[in-house]
């Protein structure tokens, strides 16, 4: 049994101060994201609550960089008595804390842990995952764009380290793992003044309420359908690839704005994201497997809906629908397994 | 396994025109890591890249690593030009390496190379002739365009035919003058030497045309898949199957491969 705490909503602002008052926080608010260009970004709590955004479901960017940032200096190499001296940046180990993520993007991060933790430990990565507490807020309603339950991410319990449900003028908050506790205890004096509720059943605050499981509107999901592919390998032949990558302009929007995609390069001591959709990604001396935009554009879903599932048993896709809502020419996953 | 250790190149050996092989050692002049043949490592130049090349020297060889690289591109031509005792960086072991160890123990080998691809197989060659005695027959296939194109030439006439039980077998592309060995394509004469398929291992190295082209040529003279062993070779950036880079299929050729067994490319896209 786990307590649920009720807070009202007009005490959010001093929850965040509380919470900020431990590590650095990060909630979804309003700002400029670039040139001018208005967006909401998981940013740094400044105390400016009017900016603070709890409605919007995708944040532009997802959560991805704060484990594994879209550029970063791994190591430092200094030429010293006919030496490299190699220091590697040290790991971080200052908490933080991010509120507001939900319930695909908290599904995300443990695709990417199934990457970064796996076969291989990345310490950079993991450090980060270690120093991270993850604050989920379920959502009450599904946009357009939407379709997380299509893979069995129900948006009403949206995981993380705490779970928060906003309702009726209070925000329930639900620690879901020791991480989460700690947190809760932590912002003990506050925290203590909130309204504790007891309960032996799991909060089901508006499950009930969304419709989770249709967001096609009684289609048939394509992406179980797709799972069954006992053939890879006629799936990869498959003459719908030389239709659906025509219209896809290989800007890489679609790879770095999606939660799970973790493809990237090493140059000059530093890591930074990088996409499959373009030619260099697999350029040698002898020649390139993947000759044109037909393979590079069958490999970024093929990744995501047949390798991935086969070596690490999960769809690399949560159905956050971010690739729906930016990609410039209306491409998307949706689009490609409802063709395969 | 991202952030690399200094290294220094301490002997440069030109092969060909196009190839060099380097030794390279940590900063305290020893061998880098532990490896088995077929693995790879990742050197570097900061500022100037960090490519994957096969550990060419065996295990049991102790003076350090033996790189053999071909210069293709930005790194690869930067330490052509470089002098001995220059620094590097390395990172590594990468990859599975070939089943020294158990399934080509008390096995007859065949060793199928093109080009540059003998520099993964020299590491087993010279691994299987310091333990001569756990092994049968070992046959050594070697093909490159030209005379001028043979790396390890040396090594290949003067001391490999010495070992016991040792055959080598080279073959250039097209006729020329002072050559009067075997003209022809590596997989044609490898049809021509009707190798024993009885208790033999073949480990295929080189361009993917020729891994092509020789696995069919065995295939026709009666081997199965099992008995076949050959390497892959894509653009690689982590080796620890992250980057996404190096994939074929649900497979990274950094961790499941650089080797595999020519029957588990039948459950891969053909897309290498
Ligand atoms: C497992 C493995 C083992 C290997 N073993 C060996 C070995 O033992 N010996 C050996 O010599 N090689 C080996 N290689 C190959 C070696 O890694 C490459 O030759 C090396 O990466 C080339 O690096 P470079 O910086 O010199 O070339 P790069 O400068 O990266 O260029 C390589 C080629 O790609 C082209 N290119 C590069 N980037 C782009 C781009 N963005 N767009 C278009 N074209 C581009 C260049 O024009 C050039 O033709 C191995 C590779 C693998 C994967
Ligand atoms: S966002 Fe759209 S156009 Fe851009 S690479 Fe992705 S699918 Fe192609
Ligand atoms: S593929 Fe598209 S919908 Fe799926 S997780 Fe990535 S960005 Fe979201
Ligand atoms: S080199 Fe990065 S996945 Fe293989």
């Amino acid at each position: 049994m786990r307590l649920v705490y009720k807070i009202t909503n007009d005490r959010l602002p001093e929850l965040f101060a509380r919470i900020a008052e431990e590590m650095p926080l990060y909630l979804p608010m309003r700002g400029e994201i670039n040139d001018g260009i208005a967006g909401v970004n998981l940013t740094r709590w400044s105390g400016d609550f009017a900016s603070v955004d709890l409605q919007i479901l995708k944040t532009i960017l997802s959560p991805k960089g704060f484990f594994f940032p879209a550029s970063e200096e791994l190591y430092k190499a200094v030429l010293k008595d006919n030496t490299y001296e190699i220091t590697p940046q040290p790991l971080t180990d200052r908490p933080f804390a991010l509120f507001g993520v939900r319930a695909c993007d908290a599904a995300a991060i443990k695709i990417l842990d199934g990457v970064f933790i796996g076969e291989a430990t990345d310490e950079f990565y993991k450090a980060r995952r270690d120093a991270s507490c993850i604050i989920t807020l379920a959502c009450e309603s599904l946009a357009a764009t939407c379709f997380c339950g299509m893979f069995g991410i129900n948006p009403a319990e949206p995981g993380g380290d705490v779970s928060t449900w906003l309702k009726d003028n209070y925000l329930y908050w639900q620690p879901q793992t020791e991480k989460g506790e700690r947190l809760t205890k932590k912002l003990g004096v506050f925290m203590e003044t909130v309204e504790v509720v007891k309960t032996d059943v799991e909060v089901h605050l508006y499950s009930n309420e969304i419709n989770v499981n249709d967001p096609s509107g009684g289609m048939p999901n394509p992406f179980t359908t797709l799972k069954k592919v006992p053939d890879i390998l006629s799936l990869f032949i498959s003459p719908a690839w030389d239709e659906l990558h025509r219209t896809c302009v290989a800007c890489g929007t679609c790879t770095f704005l999606c939660p799970t995609c973790h493809c990237y390069d090493i140059a000059d001591c530093r890591r930074n994201w990088d996409a499959c959709l373009y030619p260099g990604f697999t350029q040698m001396a002898h020649g390139n497997p993947r000759p044109t935009k037909k393979e590079r554009f069958r490999q970024r879903y093929m990744h995501k809906l047949a390798y991935h599932p086969q070596r690490h048993g999960v769809v690399a896709c949560v159905g956050c629908g971010r690739c729906v809502a930016q990609c410039p020419v209306n491409m998307n996953i949706v689009k490609v397994a409802k063709v395969l | 396994m991202t952030v690399p250790q200094p290294a220094r190149i301490t002997r440069i050996h030109t092969e060909t025109h196009d190839v060099k092989t380097f030794r390279v050692v940590n900063a305290n002049g020893e061998k880098p890591f532990a490896h088995l043949p077929g693995q790879c490592a990742m050197l570097g130049v900061p500022g100037v890249g960090e490519a994957m090349f096969s550990i060419a020297s065996s295990p049991t060889d102790n003076d350090g690593f033996d790189f053999s690289i071909k210069a293709v591109g930005k790194l690869t031509r930067y330490l052509h030009n470089l002098p001995p005792d220059s620094p590097l960086t390395i990172r590594g072991p990468f990859g599975k390496p070939f089943p020294v160890t158990d399934t080509l123990k008390g096995k007859d080998l065949i060793f199928i190379a093109g080009g540059i691809g003998i520099a993964p197989l020299r590491s087993v060659i010279r691994y299987v002739f310091a333990h001569r005695s756990d092994y049968g027959t070992a046959d050594i296939v070697y093909g490159a365009r030209s005379a001028a194109d043979l790396v390890y030439l040396e090594e290949m006439q003067n001391e490999w035919p010495k070992q016991k039980n040792t055959r080598v077998h080279l073959t250039i592309d097209r006729p020329e003058e002072g050559w009067d060995g075997h003209v022809g394509f590596v997989p044609s004469y490898v049809k021509e030497l009707v190798p024993d398929v009885k208790n033999k291992i073949a480990l295929i190295c080189g361009p993917p045309v020729m891994i092509k082209y020789s696995i069919e040529a065995l295939l026709a003279l009666g081997f199965v898949k099992p008995q076949i062993y050959t390497t892959l070779e894509m653009k690689m950036k982590c080796g620890v199957g992250q980057c996404g880079r190096c994939n074929i299929g649900h497979k990274y050729v950094c961790t499941d491969g650089p080797v595999f067994r020519a029957d588990e490319l039948d459950e891969l896209p053909e897309e290498y």
